[in-house]
Formats: C-alpha cells, sequence, structure tokens
C-alpha cells in the first residue's frame, strides 16, 4: 500500500514536469518567431582586483548593442547580454559554461579575462557548439584550440612576427639586438620577432633576458650595443623598458629602439623621460587613431563614457559586432550556423582595423604603430 | 672597465644599506628587514617635499616644491623618524624576548611598512624627475655617468663619516661598548636604550641616503623599490663580515661589481643577475663564515 503510493506519486510528479518542460519548450518556440530579443552570453572576471579588464570590455559590449539596437537589432530582434561572473578562478570556468550551454537561446559568447579561465571551460562550449569570440586572451594554448574558438585579439607571437615584417620593411635596419622578460609574454613576442626578422634578412646580434622587476640595464645594454646592432627591441611591459631606454640613451647610443604593446602606457613616457623621443612601438588599437571606424568608435564612447576607450573597450567593441554580423548573415539563431557564419569572418573593419580570423581561430589583421613624439604617443602612418 | 664602474655606482648603494643592516646587527644582533622600506621612504620623502603636486592615496595633494636641498633633508629627516619610531613601538617591548621573535617581528614591520606606501603612493612606479648633471666623463676608455660618480662619492663619504662618529666621538663609543656587552655597558653608566635608539637613527639615515641616490639613478620610486636593494643589502653585510662597518661596505661594492660582470660575461647572465649575488652569498659562508673582513671568534662589534 505504500509502495504504490509513492509510485502514484512519482508519477505525478514526473508527470507535472513533463507539462512543466513542454510548456517551457513551447515559450521558447514562441520566442523563435522573431519577437523575443536574442541573448548574448558574456562572461569575464567582474569583480576582485582584475575586474578592470572584465568591466571596460563590457564598456565596448554596451556601445555596440546600443548602436545595434538603435539600427533595428539582428534579424528584427533586439540583442541583450547574459551576463555571468567568472571571478579570475579557472574551477568556475566549466560552471559558467555549463550554464551559458544550458540556456538554448544564447547563440554565441562574448569577453574571457583569463586564458586560464576559457581553457578550463572550451571543451563544454565545444560539447553544445556554443562559438566563443574572445577579446582579451592571449595563451597560445588557445590557438586551435577548439572549432568554435576565435579572438579579435592578436596573439603575442602574431604581433611580434607583423612587428618585425614593419620594421624590417620601413626602417632601415639589418641587424638588430633582442632584449625580453623571461615569461610566457616577454618570449613569446621575442621568438616571433627573432624568428621573422630573420627570414625578412635581418640578423639577431643578440639577444638576452631579464625578469621582471629588474633596474641595472648597465652590463646587460653594454652588450647588445656591442654585438653591431643598429636597433634594439623591446619585448616587456613599460617598467623595464622604460629604464631600458634610458639606459641605452645614456651609454651614448643613438640607435632607433622598438617596444613591444607592453609599453604601451602612458606611464612608459614619464618614467623614461625625454629619452622616449622617437621610441617606437606597436598595439592592437590607439585611440588617436585616425581611420574612420576607429574614430566613428572613439566620439562615440566619450560621448557615452566621457573618457577615451581601453584597448579592452576596443577589442571587445568589435567582436560584438562581428557576432551580431554573423547572427545576421547566418539567418538564425542556430550554433552550428553561427559559428560558421563568424569563421566566414573577412575584411570586417573594426575600431581595431580588418579582422578576419585563421584557421586557429586566431585574429588576422594589421596591427597599429606608433611613435613617441612630444611625450604622446602618435600613430605612424604610412 | 665600464662594467666595473656601473658595478661600483650599484655596490655603493648596496653598500650603504649594508652599512646601516650591520651596525644595527651589531648592537642588537638581530636583522633589522625594514631597513629596505626606510630606503623606499626616503626616496618618497624627497619626492613628494620636492615636488609641486603629488598623488598620496589616490587624491591630488599640493607639495611643498621646497628646493632640492631642502627635499633631500625631508627624505632623510623622515627615514630616520620611521627607523626612530619601528626601534621605539616594534623592537625595544620585545628586548628582552628570544632573538626570533625580533626577527619575525622585523618582518611584520617591514610588510607593514610596504602596505602603508602602496596605500599612499598606489602600486605602480612613480616617475622621480633627474637632476641635470651634464655629458657623461670619459675615463680609461669607460662612459662614466656623472650620477655614478656623485653615488659613489656620495656613498663613500658617508660611509666615512659614520665610521668616524662610530670610532672618535662619545656616542660611537657607547654605541661600540653596547655592542660588546650591553648590561657591561648600562653598569658602566651608559644610557643603552638611548644608544640603540640613536643607532636606529643613524642606520635609517644611511638607509635613506641609499634609497635617495637609487631613485636618482634609476628615475623612479616605488612601494616595493626595497625589497631586492635591501635583500641585496643583507648579502653584502654577511659577506663582507656582519658587524663590521668598512666589512659592509666593501661587501656591497663586491657584490655590485660581481653582479654587473656576470651580466655581462655569463651567457644570459641578465636574467640570473640575483641567483649569482646569492650564489656568491651561499660559496662565501661556506668558505669563510665570519665573512671577508669580519673576525671569527667576535659575534659582535
Amino acid at each position: 500500500m505504500k509502495r504504490s503510493s509513492g509510485l502514484a506519486a512519482l508519477a505525478i510528479v514526473s508527470g507535472s514536469a513533463l507539462l512543466a518542460l513542454s510548456a517551457c519548450s513551447s515559450s521558447g518556440g514562441e520566442g523563435d518567431g522573431g519577437a523575443g530579443s536574442i541573448p548574448l552570453g558574456y562572461t569575464a572576471t567582474l569583480s576582485g582586483d582584475f575586474a578592470s579588464y572584465g568591466l571596460e570590455m563590457r564598456e565596448g559590449i554596451d556601445l555596440a548593442i546600443e548602436e545595434i539596437n538603435a539600427d533595428g537589432g539582428v534579424l528584427d530582434r533586439e540583442l541583450t547580454i547574459e551576463s555571468i561572473d567568472d571571478e579570475g578562478k579557472p574551477a568556475n570556468g566549466p560552471v559558467v559554461a555549463q550554464e551559458l550551454c544550458d540556456n538554448a537561446e544564447i547563440p554565441a559568447v562574448l569577453g574571457f579575462s583569463f586564458s586560464s579561465v576559457a581553457l578550463s571551460g572550451l571543451p563544454i562550449y565545444t560539447q553544445c557548439g556554443l562559438p566563443i569570440v574572445a577579446s582579451a586572451v592571449t595563451s597560445p594554448e588557445l590557438s586551435g584550440a577548439s572549432e568554435i574558438f576565435f579572438r579579435t585579439v592578436f596573439t603575442d607571437a602574431y604581433q611580434g612576427a607583423e612587428a618585425a615584417k614593419f620594421f624590417s620593411e620601413h626602417r632601415d635596419v639589418s641587424k638588430i639586438a633582442v632584449l625580453y622578460q623571461q615569461d610566457d609574454y616577454g618570449k613569446g613576442v621575442a621568438d616571433a620577432f627573432s624568428e621573422a626578422f630573420t627570414e625578412a634578412g635581418g640578423e639577431v646580434t643578440s639577444s638576452q633576458a631579464y625578469q621582471l622587476g629588474t633596474v641595472n640595464f648597465g652590463s646587460t645594454v653594454e652588450s647588445a650595443l656591442q654585438s653591431g646592432a643598429e636597433a634594439v627591441f623591446i619585448a616587456g611591459f613599460y617598467t623595464e623598458a622604460s629604464k631600458i631606454v634610458t639606459q641605452v640613451r645614456a651609454s651614448g647610443s643613438e640607435v632607433p629602439i622598438f617596444v613591444s604593446d607592453g609599453a604601451n602606457s602612458p606611464l612608459f613616457t614619464e618614467l623614461a623621460g625625454g629619452d622616449a623621443e622617437g621610441v617606437e612601438l606597436y598595439a592592437a588599437f590607439s585611440a588617436s587613431d585616425t581611420r574612420p571606424e576607429a574614430k566613428a568608435f572613439v566620439d562615440a564612447f566619450t560621448a557615452k563614457y566621457d573618457k577615451e576607450p581601453s584597448n579592452w573597450a576596443a577589442l571587445a567593441y568589435d567582436a560584438t559586432h562581428v557576432v551580431a554580423d554573423a547572427i545576421e548573415s547566418a539567418g538564425s539563431t542556430d550554433r552550428a550556423a553561427v559559428a560558421e557564419a563568424i569563421r566566414g569572418t573577412d575584411g570586417f573593419a573594426g575600431a581595431t582595423g580588418t579582422i578576419a580570423f585563421d584557421d586557429d581561430g586566431n585574429r588576422v589583421g594589421e596591427l597599429t604603430f606608433q611613435r613617441v613624439e612630444d611625450g604622446k604617443f602618435v600613430v605612424i602612418t604610412e | 672597465m665600464q662594467e666595473i664602474i656601473n658595478g661600483l655606482a650599484v655596490g655603493g648603494i648596496y653598500g650603504l644599506l649594508a652599512v646601516a643592516f650591520s651596525v644595527v646587527y651589531g648592537v642588537l644582533g638581530m636583522v633589522n628587514f625594514a631597513f629596505g622600506e626606510i630606503f623606499m621612504f626616503g626616496a618618497f620623502g624627497a619626492l613628494v617635499a620636492g615636488q609641486t603636486n603629488s598623488v598620496i592615496a589616490g587624491n591630488s595633494v599640493d607639495g611643498a616644491a621646497l628646493p632640492s636641498w631642502l627635499a633631500i633633508l625631508i627624505g632623510l629627516l623622515l627615514g630616520s623618524i620611521i627607523g626612530w619610531l619601528i626601534e621605539r613601538i616594534a623592537y625595544r617591548p620585545l628586548r628582552t624576548a628570544p632573538i626570533l621573535s625580533m626577527l619575525i617581528t622585523a618582518i611584520a614591520v617591514s610588510m607593514l611598512l610596504r602596505a602603508i606606501a602602496t596605500f599612499l603612493f598606489g602600486a605602480a612606479q612613480v616617475p622621480v624627475p633627474r637632476a641635470e648633471l651634464g655629458a657623461p666623463v670619459e675615463f680609461l676608455g669607460a662612459r662614466v655617468q656623472r650620477i655614478d660618480l656623485v653615488v659613489l662619492a656620495v656613498a663613500v663619504l658617508v660611509t666615512l663619516a659614520f665610521w668616524a662618529v662610530i670610532r672618535f666621538t662619545p656616542i660611537g663609543r657607547a654605541i661600540r661598548a653596547t655592542a660588546e656587552d650591553k648590561d657591561a655597558a648600562r653598569l658602566m653608566g651608559i644610557g643603552v636604550d638611548r644608544v640603540i635608539s640613536t643607532t636606529f637613527v643613524l642606520g635609517s639615515a644611511m638607509a635613506a641616503v641609499a634609497g635617495l641616490l637609487y631613485s636618482q639613478r634609476y628615475g623612479f620610486a616605488a612601494a616595493t623599490m626595497g625589497f631586492i636593494p635591501g635583500l641585496k643589502a643583507l648579502v653584502a653585510a654577511v659577506l663582507g663580515g656582519i658587524g663590521s662597518i668598512p666589512g659592509a661596505f666593501v661587501g656591497g661594492l663586491v657584490l655590485g661589481v660581481s653582479e654587473e660582470l656576470a651580466a655581462a660575461y655569463v651567457p644570459q647572465g641578465s636574467a640570473y643577475r640575483d641567483v649569482i649575488a646569492f650564489g656568491i652569498l651561499v660559496i662565501i659562508l661556506w668558505l669563510r663564515p665570519q665573512g671577508l673582513l669580519g673576525r671569527r671568534e667576535v659575534q659582535k662589534v
């Protein structure tokens, strides 16, 4: 008796659950008709010490969505954002991924502050076929890691190689000394730079690593210059780069100095002072870029937030437009179709230049080269 | 030659800080880890006093814009006052406690001061305007920066002056007596507490001078700037024979020069200069535990 009443209860519960499920799916079906909005997934580190990247990306995304919705939306539906904080913890990667995967209405995901978090969640996104267009993670481990992973940010290796091509083509330099920060970033940039520079017919006369936090480069600079170098390339952050620049000039050398995007900070020119003049560096984006797409973005961003957009805001802004374009051209919010359309993105004119993706999902495009003039970064147009 | 000159200038800064470590070790038998932070406050004190405007704890504050000699004096004074306060508040209550308690307190004080500085001045490096000294000087085929000559000269003069104070003045005699035997000194009518305070103030002033020279040579100040130089100076003090003033200074010079030579001549030496510095320490302690100029049987000088 007891047993059968239990069974009956079970039957009632499962029956009502089935009813509820069918109710859900039918309401979802109505949404597909064009009335409801399309939620885009957004996950990044939005709290704690490293929240700034995530918040800056969000500013770019919000601006893009505002523009797209004002323009009639995508497939005649409004875009919205479904945001989840990953707290910068790799352990949260799979949890967030599952949550976004389970929401069947989400056609694509934006964001990601940390490569480690993206990597830990990637298998789940791959399983449910949810495409990602990330805009701040640069780890080489993400290259070709999944069919559905794309990024608008350039990898360190790509930037290093592009920088080598630019400097060997446009500057009369065939012998260069490389100084790099002893970590994934510095080494990644320096290796790619050296390889591309040698390929272009140049010679790397000396290649020296240094630790983050080094202040004294006397002997390092001395042996770099005595190697017969006509120029110096620094792959590192502004703190050490500014000291190397000062100490190269103090040793009486006037050779051209090129620096990686780690020096793209106003503090670089403040710390190096007058010695920073003429130093050239690359970056994915410059707020003083004069191309119309960049200028329109900077103007709209400044009007909305009353400040200059950062690199990350620009890259996320472009990612949002790429995704919206992909949904439009796929003609549906089907994840596989959207992923296919993102892969087909070619020559998209964004704030950070033209956008396309290679077979590994990595960004292909051109860097912004800048020169320090009167203490300011000026975009080189040549 | 170039490397040796560079090394001597760096070594002069280590040497000054090493002397500070050495004298305090002499009177108290403990390592005051906080000298690295006094070094930092010396640099910041002069920077804030000399500028028209500084950002403190996120707020823009009008500076005094004092002439540079006065700003330097303020940096010195700030370092000395902090040194005096540390001794008074953190170490004196532990005078009779085991030496390990003091050592742990010293580490805590060092971390606390660094946290305060991070709160006040932020975590990023702050540019320090440098003195215009003119073109470098040619010397034996090497290019010598004028700032390096100033650094070395100041370091040598300050150390000599300090040594003279310890050697020839009544307070110096009291410091030596306290270092020799605290109880006997007290019985002879020496105010041991006052002597220890004075030693801290003098040592802190030396550390502040070192910090000032450092921020001028490299053009920045930062809350964490004292940590590595502090460790290196400790190495230098042990290298030269801790407790000995000339030993500590010479230890600083030796460390500075060997670091530069290693960075220049060891393949990829620039990445491992700190490893080399600490490697030297291990080897010296193995071959000559009392240090280069130290005496074997004497524990305190």
